[in-house]
């Protein structure tokens, strides 16, 4: 990284940003998931008024981002999706928000 | 942003979603309510030990039958979830903490208005109808104030409502079975049905505005 990179990177704390938590959907996928225990796909689409597609595909990265834990079940012959926050998705959470807290409170009013 | 970040908000939506959305919960009340205006009428009728076992006994299998329908009705349209131990202790703590709040401002309403501070009580300058029924007074704001206190904690409007219509159809009831010898309890009769239909017109919206999914899409 350049001296300037470096420099870059102490004064925007944003270059820091989680980006898997980052964008709008999958941010708000966590905050769901970090206030429940658990929670099946049928109801984080209601939350999130996301289309099915989206939300799989949101909830795959941030799987592979090994911050959602998968667990696929079969209740009644029909199969059934519960995901939760793992401890690393929790931490990178708390961590997302204290960072982004620092940005907005060091914004001049 | 700001919005999304709202936990207390995520946290309650979640919990609105899952527990008062389907309207179920009003449809249990208002049955109830209206199993119990009939108590007294009823009394007449079994006896006081008898009747008390049947009212308990319809209102089981009416709270037991709505709680079946829910199991059956709900996860497929509104979805699982499960709260952790943190979030049930929170929010009961929030029902409590406003419940306390209001009924401090109840207690501070009543010391001022008996004689404890004042020479010259305000209590006694209430019409005879209010001192007769203290007691159903006290229970009917304490009413009020547990479903405020629900309604404020979870962002529930439809409970301040439902508070005022339990508190005061009891109130109504014991007025009217004292002074006219009215043993069915119209008052809280018309309360249980106007929070049954509230419940179910929320019910019949709730099954438009969320169809059934399937994890196969």
């Amino acid at each position: 990284m350049t001296a300037e990179g470096k420099s870059n990177q102490e004064l925007h704390p944003l270059a820091n940003i989680d980006r898997v938590i980052h964008a709008p959907a999958r941010l708000m996928v966590m905050t769901y998931l970090y206030v429940v225990e658990s929670a099946d796909f049928i109801f984080l689409m209601n939350l999130t008024d996301l289309t099915w597609g989206n939300i799989s595909s949101h909830l795959s990265k941030l799987e592979e981002a090994g911050y959602v834990e998968i667990e696929k079940t079969f209740v009644n012959k029909k199969s059934h999706t519960m995901v939760q926050l793992s401890e690393k998705g929790r931490q990178a959470f708390q961590n997302y928000k204290t960072q982004i807290q620092q940005v907005l409170d060091e914004l001049p009013d | 942003m700001s919005q999304s970040l709202n936990l207390k908000t995520a946290e309650r939506n979640s919990f609105k979603l899952a527990t008062y959305t389907d309207g179920l919960n009003d449809i249990s009340l208002g049955i109830v309510m209206i199993v119990l205006s009939l108590y007294s009428f009823t009394r007449n009728l079994l006896g006081p030990v008898l009747n008390a076992v049947a009212i308990l006994i319809v209102v089981l299998i009416a709270v037991g039958s709505l709680s079946f329908i829910k199991s059956r009705l709900v996860p497929p349209r509104v979805g699982i979830v499960k709260f952790g131990s943190q979030t049930k202790t929170r929010l009961i703590k929030a029902v409590s903490a406003t419940a306390i709040l209001v009924l401090a401002v109840l207690a501070t309403w009543y010391i001022s208005a008996s004689d404890i501070i004042f020479q010259e009580p305000t209590w006694e300058r209430l019409p005879r109808w209010v001192t007769d029924f203290d007691v159903d007074i006290f229970f009917t704001l304490l009413t009020i104030a547990l479903f405020s206190s629900i309604a404020y904690s979870f962002s529930v409007l439809r409970f301040h409502l439902y508070g005022l219509l339990f508190g005061f159809g009891m109130l109504l009831s014991t007025i009217l079975s004292v002074y006219r010898g009215i043993e069915f309890q119209y008052p809280m009769a018309f309360s249980g049905l106007v929070i049954l239909g509230i419940g179910i017109y929320i019910l019949f919206q709730f099954m438009k505005s969320y169809p059934r999914h399937s994890e196969e899409g």
